[in-house]
């Protein structure tokens, strides 16, 4: 079985990962409820998280709030920040978590499209800020296609325009630089089980110091137990419940394997291996999705005039493990007319090798010749 | 009973900051630990530290050029 469906969980992690979610279940209680031992591991379990994810994005160890997963974290943020009044900008490549609550909110919304090439079309976009736009939700890297959007020049324009400027990181977070001040991002989701190389269950919401989100959940904090309201510091503000310790052990031990191995390592390892499948598809009848010289490590494509469904159901049958079908991002697949088709994705991770993407080529070749 | 001293003690609003209180003690050999927050406090976080009241000006410096928030310092019998 080669596994090459990393944009959807990294299903290949560091062993430390692993070991870290283990060892935790016989060292940790309940973190920030009392000081006793059991307790006190727990936190330093979470603030130690907090402050290498701090670190990695540019950030206070206090800017970050855990959630489930970027999802969860999304919700939290466009929840508790958006208003029905409000008008946001974002863009056709968003995925449903995005989309969903937005649509769920009933706020004006503009889509900023894509090139026929699959990058952003910025040509347009001033045109787009009205009186009451707040803010730009925008991917980092499309989860369908792996395009790169240039964070720096966005936050710049988010910041001559007086918006908002927030990030869904789900794709980059510990595979491309992420420099939240230098980027002026004012609120960026994450999730853990990907490029972190984390437990699933894990992620979180880093938020710029002033900008107050009001929390999705309350409850048990912890901390201020006699107050009727939950507790407005920040990361408390927009946590609720116990932590997920063991996951974030795990993710933890994922932020200190991409610390010692280098984003650009793990960067260039991935597009070296892309490289080399994209030089493989040569000659084949396939039509390639946002193919620019440097995505994430992601290859979309399709197979002329056939469902992606099918060739994945081959693909699965060779023992290449891929992601066909919608992917959670529809106005992605309007733009590129794949609503029907689908798409299949190929996404790769540090941990895979040259011939495992070898052998997937192999395969795809006797499936098409 | 135990015998009281003279004691420092600085509550947190969070258990972040509490946390980093934790570090900032440990990497500058700061004696004192964590302690549950006495009763005459905010309760914050529930969680306070106990340290030396000799060392209660560097403390404090230390949270502040680490932008460590804190609720309460008291120097007394406890």
């Amino acid at each position: 079985m080669i596994y090459l469906d990393n944009a959807a969980t990294s299903f290949l992690k560091p062993p430390s990962v692993a070991q870290a979610v283990f060892d935790s279940f016989g060292q940790v209680g309940n973190a920030a409820r009392g000081i006793n031992q059991m307790s006190l591991a727990a936190e330093r379990i979470v603030y130690g998280t907090r402050q290498q994810l701090a670190e990695l994005v540019q950030a206070a160890p206090k800017q970050v709030a855990f959630s489930s997963g970027s999802t969860e974290a999304l919700n939290i943020l466009i929840q508790g920040f958006v208003k029905p009044e409000d008008h946001v900008i974002t863009s056709v490549m968003e995925h449903n978590s995005v989309l969903r609550p937005l649509y769920r909110i009933g706020c004006e919304i503009d889509f900023l499209p894509i090139t026929p090439e699959g990058r952003l079309d910025r040509s347009n976009r001033d045109a787009l800020i009205k009186d009451n736009t707040s803010c730009l939700i925008l991917t980092h890297a499309a989860n369908l296609t792996g395009v790169i959007n240039d964070l720096a020049d966005w936050g710049d324009w988010c910041d001559k325009h007086g918006i908002e400027f927030f990030v869904d990181a789900s794709q980059t977070a510990g595979v491309l630089p992420i420099k939240m001040k230098d980027m002026k991002i004012s609120a960026l989701a994450f999730t853990g089980h990907k490029s972190l190389f984390g437990a699933q269950g894990t992620g979180g919401l880093v938020v710029r110091d002033g900008l107050d989100i009001r929390p999705l959940s309350v409850g048990g904090s912890g901390i201020a137990t006699f107050d009727k309201e939950h507790p407005k510091q920040m990361p408390t503000r927009l946590e609720a419940g116990t932590a997920n310790i063991h996951g974030l052990a795990g993710l933890r031990a994922g932020l200190t394997f991409i610390e010692a191995t280098g984003i650009d390592v793990i960067h260039e390892r991935e597009q070296s291996l892309r490289q080399r499948f994209l030089g493989g598809l040569e000659g084949l009848p396939v039509t390639l999705y946002g193919s620019e010289p440097e995505t994430v490590g992601i290859v979309a494509l399709n197979v002329t005039g056939e469902d992606s469904a099918l060739i994945g159901g081959y693909l699965s049958e060779a023992g290449i493990l891929v992601r066909t079908g919608g992917h959670c991002a529809p106005l992605h697949h309007e733009a590129f007319g794949t609503v029907d088709q689908g798409m299949i994705r190929f996404s790769f991770s540090y941990f895979n090798t040259e011939e495992e993407v070898d052998t997937a080529l192999d395969a795809f070749r006797n499936i098409l010749l | 009973m135990r015998q009281k001293t003279l004691t420092l003690i600085i509550s947190f609003p969070t258990t972040a900051d509490a946390m980093a209180m934790e570090q900032i003690a440990k990497f500058h050999e700061i004696e004192g630990k964590l302690i549950p927050v006495p009763h005459f406090m905010s309760t914050g976080c529930g969680m306070a530290w106990k340290g030396l009241p000799e060392d209660e000006e560097k403390t404090l410096q230390l949270l502040t050029d680490k932008e460590v928030e804190w609720e309460e310092v008291k120097c007394l019998e406890y």
